[in-house]
């Protein structure tokens, strides 16, 4: 048995990849199968302290019984869009979740792990707009602080912490069109007619001053009002043609993000259980 | 057979009603591996029965009879000669010990030191209850006669733990022919032998003062010419250790002769008697090293002049001046009215409710706070420090300064041959300061190649800054104490100069060996207090707990569970906040009040391997302190592999 988890992170083209394996199912080989992540989602139950293996163990079970190979895509296993606003580390209780995702795990005579990374100017600004759409709005600043320089290594040291003896894939996101049907192949075998849904935009970024001007009362609001107006009113910018996608940094700034990532993944790429796409 | 651990000497006469709760507290102990060796000195009463009886019931009980009475250093004798044990130990029959962990302790500790004589603590015992220690709590590892005076307070061997072959080697016995003060002459002639000796705090002896030893029976004169005797033998024993002798001397002569023993010599002896037993004390008073005694400054008013008296061989004004004390101790207390009035206002004041002290302090500090003058003051109280070696290097020279410090935090590593630690150390704090400033000083294995390879790899390794100090440094102790506080090779300059190369508005002073914990909450607990700090308006020290971890011969990591310290590693990086010349150390000077936050969670832990010197640093083997003390035994416990068998305090953890 052997298991293919896709673990995110969140706002590193998650939801095309799982709507590509999603649109080429009738091309799967027998013995392998691809769990919806919407069905994956529901099924799950958490508690306060971790997953609640009392109420989704059934579902777990019988999803482990599908087939040989079982490939599973759900970026929430690691951690949540709106961790980032209480968390000043990067997916700081990843390592407790998969701990405890673990249990489900250790029956796999395999297990192979996909992560995605993307450099800070980009992966920040997307994550703090998808925050906003959930929760109530809060200041970038406010939400990162002094703490910029984020990086990737201790997030991957963390996963491999985790599963200290599965091989550990980490696909750039600034080369993962390029890479796609290399991925493909490496978990299904081959990637003959397989559809990548070229043509599927994603979701875009909060309009600039939306994110601003939000700050001026907004976030006394209460939750579900405050992000829905967020959006509402980036909407209402966008269609107008006023301002721009969503951009904290300076080009300076941005400059020293690459630098940065640069080296991050070179440093990724000396783990031993790591191979970098 | 198993090697014997430890020989417990118990000298039995006439102490029947306390024999066998004395007995009790040795057989109950948890060292099981010892022998007792009760010796009957020709006791009258019933104790030889209680003695056979234990002796049947447990073959550790040896029994020792004596066919006269011989007294009590032949019996400590007698039951040392035939101890097998690796350690032993003294028990007077009418007292007890009052921890069964006792002896475990004691032997753990001496085994872990490797000391020769061990020292504890007891209590006196009366109505049934333990009343007061019988000395300062006190913590020493590997200290000498020389220069720990202290050891020397209370002479009864009862409180000293012996390691066997120190007292074989120097055939070390109690004189047979004195029977007062014979601890004091045994344990004169065994501190000044013994290459180390070490203390604990705990107390163990409950030393029973309501019966009737031969120390509270009336004495003849023989008894004062042979308490005379035995102090000169002291006396001859300790000459060469000045500062105990000073000690011994001024204590008889302020206090313990002059009026305690004379009190009692007006009470029990005729004038005949008392003329005699003075007549003698002059005669052998030359023996005194007089010049010593008057320069050490510790004689007061009253052995001052005994002194004078005893010199001149003027005994009879010797007799009339001791006989007026005596009869002053008598009057005292209805005499000197101003004095008792003095002592009860004393009393009153420390009897005030602490919390209420505590209260008002509190309050007052919420004021001072709310009015915010911290800064200010600091302000005012200095713009720059300027630092200049004694040794006229101007390239070292430095200044503190406020100007131009960014917000946030560097945190300021200081470090010599620690290429084991440096980069696991970096690893786990590069997320969370702003910046490292790693001094090196002087490092000859590749600490410094491993700074530079990861400065240029790691991610954010741009925040890492290198620098160099090239000066011996003086190591803490007695090196440190030699050394002037403005030379380039005193802790303090040091210190300082590595302050001068922080950027941030705050600093960390942090080691190589420590690291922070890779657990995500344990990293999110310790970057919100530190932000915490930082972002605050007011200036802040701040103080975080550190478990000690240590890494044993097998490279398993365990946890001491006892030594979580607590310490002020957080500091405003500003020019009144600096590093000066402590006794053993370097300490911060804060020149104006500055409120700590402090954080609880052991979230960082100090790395100590027991195949690397982690006492590298410190120019002596004696450790004097409660923490350093602490984490020294610690360590040798887990150098000599003794952890294992400590699972209380030893806990094997997987990671960090």
């Amino acid at each position: 048995m052997k298991l293919h988890l896709h673990l995110g992170a969140h706002k590193t083209a998650t939801t095309h990849f799982q709507n590509v394996l999603e649109a080429n199912r009738h091309l799967y080989h027998d013995g392998i199968t691809y769990v919806a992540m919407e069905e994956f989602r529901n099924n799950m139950r958490r508690t306060k302290n971790g997953i609640d293996f009392g109420s989704s163990g059934p579902y777990l079970n019988k999803i482990k019984a599908l087939s040989q190979t079982l490939v599973i895509s759900e970026e929430n296993l690691s951690g949540e869009t709106k961790d980032i606003y209480k968390e000043l580390f990067l997916y700081s209780s990843m390592e407790d979740r998969l701990n405890d995702f673990k249990r489900f795990t250790q029956d796999f005579e395999k297990v192979e792990i996909w992560f995605s990374v993307r450099s800070m100017d980009g992966f920040l600004p997307s994550i703090y707009c998808e925050a906003l759409r959930h929760f109530p709005y809060k200041s970038f600043n406010e939400v990162y602080g002094m703490n910029y320089s984020q990086i990737w290594l201790p997030v991957i040291q963390s996963i491999c912490r985790a599963f200290p003896n599965s091989k550990v894939n980490v696909i750039s996101h600034e080369n993962y069109t390029s890479v796609l049907p290399e991925v493909i192949k490496q978990i299904f075998g081959e990637n003959e007619n397989w559809n990548y849904l070229d043509d599927v935009r994603p979701r875009a970024a909060m309009n600039h001053y939306a994110c601003k001007l939000m700050g001026l009362g907004v976030g006394c609001l209460p939750t579900k009002f405050s992000s829905g107006l967020t959006q509402v009113i980036s909407n209402m910018l966008d269609k107008n043609n006023i301002g721009y996608k969503f951009a904290p940094f300076n080009k300076k700034e941005v400059d020293g993000f690459l630098r940065i990532y640069e080296k991050d993944l070179k440093a990724i790429e000396l783990i031993e259980q790591v191979v970098v796409y | 057979m198993d090697t014997i651990k430890v020989s417990v000497v118990i000298p039995v006469y006439n102490t029947q009603e306390y024999l066998k709760q004395c007995l009790d507290s040795v057989l109950s102990q948890t060292l099981e591996s010892l022998e007792v060796i009760v010796v009957n000195d020709c006791t009258p009463d019933g104790s030889a029965v209680i003695i056979d009886e234990y002796a049947a019931k447990d073959k550790r009980v040896i029994c020792v009879n004596h066919d006269v009475n011989k007294g009590l250093p032949a019996s400590r004798n007698s039951g040392v000669l035939i101890a097998q044990g690796k350690y032993v130990i003294h028990l007077d029959s009418d007292d007890f010990w009052v921890d069964v962990g006792m002896l475990e302790i004691l032997y753990r500790t001496a085994e872990v030191d490797g000391c020769d004589i061990l020292r504890f603590n007891g209590s006196d015992y009366t109505n049934g209850k333990l009343t007061q220690p019988i000395l300062k709590a006190e913590n020493i590892v590997n200290g000498t006669f020389e220069g720990n005076e202290q050891f020397w307070e209370y002479r009864s061997v009862f409180l000293y733990f012996f390691r066997k072959c120190f007292l074989d080697e120097f055939a070390l016995t109690f004189f047979p022919e004195i029977s007062l003060g014979e601890d004091a002459i045994f344990l004169s002639s065994a501190l000044s032998r013994a290459k180390k000796i070490s203390s604990l705090p705990h107390v163990f002896y409950a030393y029973r003062v309501d019966n009737q030893s031969l120390m509270r029976k009336p004495w003849s004169v023989t008894n004062y010419i042979e308490e005379e005797k035995a102090a000169r033998i002291v006396s001859a024993n300790i000459q060469n250790f000045k500062a105990a002798y000073i000690k011994y001397w001024a204590f008889r002569l302020n206090h313990y002769w002059s009026t305690r023993l004379m009190h009692r010599a007006f009470r029990d002896l005729t004038p005949d008697e008392i003329r005699s037993h003075l007549n003698y004390v002059s005669e052998v008073s030359s023996e005194m090293d007089v010049k010593a005694l008057r320069d050490s400054q510790c004689l007061n008013e009253i052995g001052h002049n005994v002194l004078i008296f005893l010199l001149e061989k003027d005994v009879s004004s010797l007799e009339s001046y001791l006989n007026k004390l005596a009869n002053d101790s008598n009057n005292d207390i209805s005499a000197n009215f101003p004095r008792r009035l003095y002592y009860a206002i004393k009393w009153r004041a420390r009897c005030l409710p602490l919390l209420a002290l505590k209260k008002l302090k509190f309050v007052g500090g919420r004021i001072r706070k709310k009015i915010g003058l911290r800064r200010a003051l600091a302000g005012f109280l200095m713009e720059e420090k300027r630092f200049m070696n004694m040794e006229n290097n101007s390239e070292y020279n430095f200044t503190l300064s406020r100007e131009g410090k960014s917000q946030g935090v560097t945190a300021m590593l200081r470090v010599k041959n620690e290429e084991k630690n440096i980069v696991a150390c970096l690893e786990s704090i590069i997320e969370v300061f702003d910046e490292i400033a790693v001094i090196d000083n002087g490092s000859t294995d590749s600490t410094v190649e491993l700074v530079v390879d990861f400065k240029n790899n790691h991610p954010l390794g741009q925040r890492v800054s290198l620098y160099s100090y090239p000066f011996s440094v003086a190591r803490c102790g007695a090196d440190h104490q030699a050394t002037s506080a403005d030379s380039l090779h005193s802790l303090a300059y040091y210190y300082n100069w590595c302050v001068s190369k922080c950027r941030y508005s705050t600093i960390c002073k942090w080691d190589a060996d420590m690291l922070l914990s890779s657990k995500g909450k344990n990293r999110e607990r310790f970057k919100r207090y530190i932000l915490g700090i930082v972002r605050s308006r007011r200036m802040f020290t701040g103080s975080f707990s550190i478990q000690t971890v240590y890494i044993d011969k097998l490279g398993d990591f365990f946890v001491s569970q006892d030594e979580i310290n607590q310490e002020v590693r957080f500091f405003p990086n500003h020019p009144a906040i600096f590093f000066v010349k402590a006794e053993w150390w370097e300490k911060l000077q804060v020149m104006f009040p500055v409120s700590n936050r402090r954080l609880a969670a052991p979230v960082v832990y100090e790395i100590k391997d027991v195949e690397q010197d982690e006492f590298s640093h410190w120019s002596s083997d004696t450790f004097v302190g409660e923490r350093k003390v602490r984490e020294f035994r610690n360590y040798m416990h887990v150098k000599k592999s003794m952890h294992l068998k400590d699972a209380e305090n030893f806990v094997r953890i997987n990671r960090l």
